[in-house]
């Protein structure tokens, strides 16, 4: 693979794997208008988990769905330190994200690499694309391929059952949960329990997230979530600064091709001669603010237009 | 059929110093086909009143029954399955972002479990149909549509729909017609009083419009100070005029707000 097809090949399987973690970010603070940063401590502990069970012996696939599952946990404990000990819930994801810093630290011991690289669940996949030649070149496609392959399926897996599941009477009550507790109260919804169902799915696909992340790279350092939630929303909001949020289905999709966009953006600002990769953060953090506000510019100055030609066409009129 | 015997709520300041005794031991008997009416001026307890009885607050003493069954202790949302509500703001009975058939939907579902089946058939949405055609808003064909592109009057009608339409043992109604304009409120008024009469499901309706409260009903309360300190119903309420009111109780009602008099 050239520096070009590297280029253009690393932010599909970045915005697939990402994607999921935005869908998940999606559901707290779009679906339940909750902003919850546990996101940061929840998907480096699902990748140090992942690849801590895999070194201790435990089939991939396995892992991935243990990571899911403690993810799944951390989301409900959040709720619930919301919802029964009355703590903001901002606070409550401050209070998850920090404490499961430790844990990362200490299941990592600051780094940890997967002891086998071949032992993931992308490999299957590799395997077989590896399978149809034995050309050198094709060695780093192949990899690309199984692993563009797998994550597509799960991304794939994961939309499906997000439309299906918010499109139930059960995900109804929880996207009106979100939007009007008073109303959604009134018509027999228990707005608490949906709280934490809909956190418990929240902090389960960032897990997911974090896992196939760890599997892919091979190692994670407990550093890794730095930073997650801003990868999140901005992939977020870049889908909603193009797509709109018309309807949920369009909502899924402007997701995963924010997804594309915001790594090939990244991607772009990396190939930048002696870019400091230090800077990465910052650049991340800027990032974020134009995606908020440059829509917000281009339809001030559309209104402006409008405004102008209506009154020119006043003007004409008299 | 509501029952509500000598139930008391007084609200404690955080600092545990200050009482203020809202409702001193109100007693109501509701049944089918009733239609009572509520006046009061602001802090006469009315809204207090409404909120124990649908679960917001909890009476300090006192206990509620609706059909037999007594309330008191149960959850807001659980009470939900007994009792429609309609609130004074049109924004609040609905959910602007979503469209008109998930909110349908959604009071559809109402006493039933959320569960795993799917929110949308074509059973449902040729039910809904039918009903929003009966209540001639000219939205049949409009049910994909977003519940914030329409009027406060048209989502105040469909919430009344949504409030009665799986035939609730209760109907509350807290001022709703207060944010419309006139004539609105006049059609969203008729329009409740047609479902009232029709379907006899027992109603209390808060108003801050006297005129309304003595014309629509069978029943009439008015509230001071946590207390109901007039009471008609039947023929004496048939009979009474805003003139008549005003003449028994010209102290109390000097304290109303003009816009309940007129």
């Amino acid at each position: 693979m050239t520096q070009l097809t590297n280029f253009l090949t690393e932010p599909l399987l970045l915005g697939l794997i990402w994607g999921i973690l935005a869908l998940g970010v999606f559901i707290a603070y779009r679906v339940l208008d909750i902003a919850d940063l546990s996101v940061e401590g929840v998907l480096p502990l699902s990748a140090v988990l992942s690849l801590f069970l895999i070194n201790k012996g435990i089939n991939p696939l396995l892992s991935l769905l243990i990571c899911v599952l403690v993810g799944a946990i951390c989301g409900s404990l959040v709720a619930m330190m919301h919802i029964y000990l009355k703590i903001p819930s901002l606070l409550s994801g401050i209070i998850m994200m920090t404490g499961l810093f430790s844990i990362v630290v200490v299941v990592s011991k600051g780094n940890i690499v997967l002891d086998d690289t071949t032992n993931s669940v992308f490999n299957p996949f590799i395997l077989m694309f590896r399978s149809l030649s034995n050309e050198r070149s094709f060695i780093a496609w192949s990899n690309f391929l199984g692993s563009f392959v797998l994550s597509t399926l799960f991304m794939a897996i994961v939309v499906f059952l997000m439309y299906w599941f918010f499109g139930t009477q059960l995900g109804l009550a929880i996207r009106a949960t979100g939007k009007n507790k008073m109303m959604s109260r009134a018509q027999g919804i228990n707005t608490n329990k949906m709280e934490i169902i809909g956190l418990s799915l929240s902090s389960a696909l960032v897990a997911l997230s974090g896992a196939l992340l760890a599997q892919y790279q091979g190692y994670a350092s407990s550093t890794i979530g730095k930073g997650t939630i801003v990868i999140g929303l901005a992939i977020i909001f870049l889908g909603e600064a193009i797509f709109g949020r018309k309807t949920f289905k369009t909502q899924l999709v402007s997701i995963i091709i924010g997804g594309f966009l915001y790594w090939y953006i990244i991607d772009a600002i990396l190939l930048i001669p002696n870019f400091d990769s230090n800077l990465l953060y910052l650049v991340q953090a800027i990032l974020i603010v134009l995606i908020l506000v440059v829509p917000m510019l281009v339809n001030k100055f559309k209104r402006h237009q409008n405004v102008k030609n209506i009154r020119r066409e006043n003007d004409a009129k008299n | 059929m509501l029952r509500i015997n000598k139930i008391h709520k007084t609200f404690t300041s955080e600092n545990g110093l200050e009482n203020n005794h809202v409702l001193k031991g109100i007693s109501l008997t509701l049944n089918d086909g009733d239609f009572l009416t509520v006046i009061g001026g602001n802090g006469s307890g009315k809204t207090t009143l409404l909120n124990c009885i649908c679960g917001v607050q909890k009476p300090d003493s006192g206990t509620i029954e609706i059909n037999g069954k007594d309330v008191t202790k149960l959850k807001e949302f659980k009470r939900a399955n007994y009792i429609g509500r309609v609130f004074q703001d049109p924004m609040q009975g609905t959910i602007p972002e979503m469209s008109i058939i998930e909110n349908l939907s959604l009071a559809l579902n109402r006493g039933k479990k959320a569960g795993f089946t799917w929110s949308m058939t074509k059973d449902k949405r040729k039910f809904f149909e039918e009903q929003v055609k009966a209540f001639d808003l000219g939205l049949e064909n409009r049910l994909d549509d977003r519940m914030k592109s329409l009027s406060g009057g048209q989502r105040q009608s469909l919430t009344l729909l949504m409030a009665t339409f799986n035939k609730p043992d209760l109907l509350l109604l807290d001022e709703h017609t207060a944010a419309l304009d006139p004539k609105t409120a006049k059609k969203v008024m008729e329009k409740t009083n047609e479902i009232v009469t029709k379907t006899r499901i027992p109603t209390i309706m808060i108003t801050h419009n006297m005129k309304d409260a003595i014309q629509y009903g069978n029943k009439l309360i008015m509230m001071k100070d946590g207390k109901i300190i007039f009471e008609c119903s039947g023929k004496e309420k048939s009979e009474l005029t805003v003139d008549k009111l005003i003449k028994k109780f010209s102290d109390e009602i000097s304290e109303l707000p003009d816009s309940m008099i007129l």
